[in-house]
């Protein structure tokens, strides 16, 4: 029946039009380019180039799986999973690399400084992440940083709720352990901006 | 203060900060972050975002030529040695396997006394010839 088949599909939305689907992919960039590059620049320790590499690479897939999304989360859930996933893929490679020292040789450093405030600090803050578990890394990254409620962040991981404040626990923990002083130090970030 | 209470991890609500961690967190949050991206930069990775989607849309053809290409080696290098093989066979006629029997082995027809032209010898020729066998 016509109409039953209607309320099953709207889980799996069969987007009828290459129209449809570009205004969708439009939308889904315009509103979500900034957060997704934010969120891909955190969870890959600051480095410009490779966070727009991961978040270019994640519109593309998403732009990809368009076609196939089911409506069973939210699009840009999804869209920052695929984010999530896209900086796990780019530090394993990353690790990779470094392991085997000259035998790929690393790009260029992108020569213009994108990132605000202080240098010092965010290379302290970047090697205390670095400290962390993959799990606690990305659940910090969402929920504290990007500000993902628990059940968001949840979703964007897919690991239950109580996982994902485990790792929250356990993250801020090592995180006042590593960078303890600038719980109390409201005066700035100048602790080794010389370095 | 750093142990979680059970009804706070199980619960969806979000974790409670100390005034001390939202200090840090919040220092994190403004210390740690790209610049915004601005119309500007916006543009620009749409731009390059619109140019890889194309490329990536173009690589189907890229597979397919790279397969045939391929393909097209494979043949080249496997059918020389198919055909090569295919002239072997022929090598092992009956003829060509007692001239390759001659060439290592020399002459190996069963009847020792036969000369060339066919002519048999004569009967006192054969005995002498006989003698001198082993």
């Amino acid at each position: 029946m016509p109409g039953e088949m209607a309320i099953h599909d709207t889980g799996v939305r069969a987007l009828q039009s290459e129209a449809e689907l570009e205004r969708q992919f439009a939308a889904l960039l315009d509103s979500h380019r900034e957060r997704a590059l934010r969120l891909a620049w955190r969870l890959v320790g600051g480095d410009d180039a490779a966070a727009e590499d991961v978040t270019q690479e994640a519109f593309i897939r998403a732009w990809r799986g368009l076609p196939r999304f089911r409506g069973e989360a939210q699009l840009s859930t999804w869209l920052y999973r695929i984010v999530v996933r896209q900086a796990a893929n780019h530090r394993r490679w990353r690790g990779v690399r470094e392991r085997w020292g000259g035998a790929f040789p690393d790009e260029p450093p992108d020569p213009r400084p994108r990132a605000t405030g202080d240098p010092g600090l965010r290379r302290r803050i970047a090697s205390a992440l670095e400290t962390l578990s993959r799990g606690q890394r990305e659940a910090f990254v969402l929920v504290h940083l990007e500000g993902f409620t628990v059940n968001e962040a949840s979703e964007v991981l897919g690991k239950a709720p109580g996982t994902v404040k485990s790792h929250l626990h356990r993250a801020l923990e090592k995180l006042r352990a590593e960078l303890g002083d600038l719980r109390n130090d409201l005066s700035g970030g100048d602790h080794d901006a010389d370095a | 203060m750093t142990q979680m209470r059970d009804d706070e991890r199980h619960s969806g609500s979000d974790p409670k900060l100390s005034a001390d961690d939202a200090v840090l967190i919040d220092r994190m949050r403004s210390g740690f972050g790209p610049a915004p991206l601005g119309a500007v930069r916006s543009a620009s990775f749409d731009a390059r975002l619109r140019d890889r989607l194309e490329r990536r849309s173009r690589r189907p053809w890229a597979w397919a030529a790279l397969t045939a290409a391929t393909a097209a080696a494979l043949i080249w290098a496997v059918l020389p040695g198919e055909l090569a093989r295919e002239g072997q066979s022929d090598t092992t006629s009956p003829a060509a396997l007692a001239w390759e029997q001659e060439v290592m082995f020399g002459d190996t027809s069963d009847d020792p006394f036969e000369v060339e032209g066919g002519e048999p010898l004569p009967p006192e020729y054969m005995a002498l010839a006989s003698a001198f066998e082993f």
